[in-house]
């Protein structure tokens, strides 16, 4: 398995720089995801630690998914993956509940719900006030519209909405730019900067194509 | 947290329609029933609460029917198990949704249908009671089953012939509670619905774990 080596990660430092408050890291360690029972990716080791981001790149198949899944908890895997605070280790089943936003293709979207009313279901259950979110992804004349009638962009967006609405310090973004437009990727680009700026931390599958900043790349063989 | 999760699940579960089919059947298999069984009014008060209840916990599979589905395939699941809410408290959550959405009404037109059937006023109230008691252990085993069923296409089949059989107590003691006692089978009822209570949302969450992971 190539996993190769990243470069030296130095946190983007705009001008106003707000003050960081996350401080969790990621830790995996010689990490092998199972799908169906059958480990799709081995010997995946990278440390992520505050404002870091990491690019998971590789052809159909070997094992993207499942390594952000793992991370999340949601997958089997072998291999060891931690979590720590300034503090020290952190309960993976604590930090899994509170600071870590999976983003996904499906979004755990209700087709039936209004863009508007997942919204203020995803507020309540992040204990979060949803604000101008809708307004922010640009999704404001959408608001009324069943999540069933979006186009798939539109669902894209809505999924972003989610990583504005609750401040969590650990972001999977499986696919992120699929179905984005020019002006969407832009959004999570921005996006991603500012949260990797307040400490955060990013883990994002994609194919080819363009990469953020100062993002390290670990490339997937094909399984 | 448990309130916005309460709202959602019962706006998908009222704008799914399923609680309207499940109460449409409901009442027309009930009233259609004197038809096939005839004019004989002592045979259909005896049969009444009979009736109520089979035709209760067939068309209950219809009201309860794709609880977890769509949250399976699109990831609305594994938001639920990133967040701080227990699953076993989120699945109760649904259950719940579900039991207001498809058995309330029920409950509520069931006096009136056990009337036409020619209960007397006291039978008619015992016979709700029992629906009462006895429907949120049904809508907990069909949350149930319906989660362990979730990743399997038409899993409605699965649902019949899995839930039918856990139903059996209610089948018994339901009926029992509009007749001469009701006080032993409406404590039986209630107990049954205590023990779903216990056990289920624990093995709903447990199936949803073992399929989405």
């Amino acid at each position: 398995m190539a996993a190769r080596p990243g470069f030296p990660i130095t946190a983007p430092e705009p001008p106003d720089a707000p003050a960081l408050t996350y401080d969790l890291s990621l830790t995996c360690d010689d990490v092998a995801p199972l799908r169906a029972g059958r480990v799709v990716a081995e010997g995946i080791t990278f440390t992520l630690g505050p404002g870091e981001a990491l690019l998971l790149r590789g052809p159909n198949g070997s094992g993207k998914t499942s390594v952000l899944r793992a991370v999340a908890g949601l997958a089997r895997c072998d291999g060891r993956i931690g979590f720590a605070r300034a503090g020290g280790a952190a309960d993976p089943s604590e930090v899994r509940a509170c600071d870590v936003h999976l983003l996904a293709p499906g979004e755990g979207l209700a087709d039936r719900l209004s863009a508007q009313e997942t919204v203020s279901f995803w507020a309540g259950l992040y204990r979060a006030d949803a604000g101008d979110v809708l307004a922010r992804v640009g999704l404001v004349s959408a608001a009324q519209t069943a999540v069933g009638r979006l186009s798939t962009g539109q669902r894209r967006r809505l999924g972003l909405a989610r990583l504005l609405l609750s401040p969590r310090a650990l972001w999977l973004l499986d696919e992120p730019l699929s179905g984005l437009d020019d002006e969407g990727r832009d959004l999570l680009w921005r996006t991603v900067q500012a949260h990797r700026a307040r400490g955060g931390l990013a883990v994002m599958a994609t194919h080819e194509g363009d990469s953020p900043p100062h993002a390290r790349t670990l490339r997937l063989a094909a399984a | 947290m448990t309130r916005s999760l309460f709202l959602r699940e019962l706006r998908l579960r009222l704008r799914g329609g399923g609680w309207a089919a499940s109460l449409g059947l409901f009442v027309l298999a009930c009233a259609l029933a004197p038809l096939g069984l005839g004019r004989d009014e002592a045979l259909l008060r005896a049969a009444g609460p009979g009736l109520l209840w089979l035709t209760a916990s067939l068309s209950l599979l219809l009201g309860l029917d794709g609880q977890h589905e769509e949250d399976v395939r699109a990831g609305g699941l594994d938001l639920l198990r990133l967040s701080s809410l227990p699953l076993p408290v989120s699945m109760l959550v649904k259950m719940a949704a579900g039991w207001v959405s498809a058995c309330l009404p029920l409950v509520l037109v069931s006096p009136v249908l056990l009337f036409a059937f020619g209960a007397t006023p006291m039978q008619g109230a015992a016979g709700a009671l029992g629906l009462l008691l006895g429907t949120p252990a049904l809508a907990l085993l069909a949350g149930t089953i319906g989660a362990l069923c979730a990743g399997v296409r038409r899993g409605t089949g699965l649902l019949v012939f899995l839930a039918l059989p856990l139903f059996v107590p209610c089948l018994v003691f339901g009926p029992a509670a509009a007749g001469e006692a009701p006080g032993a089978p409406l404590l039986l009822l209630g107990a049954f619905s205590l023990q779903a209570l216990a056990i289920c949302p624990f093995v709903a969450a447990g199936a949803i774990r073992a399929q989405t992971t």
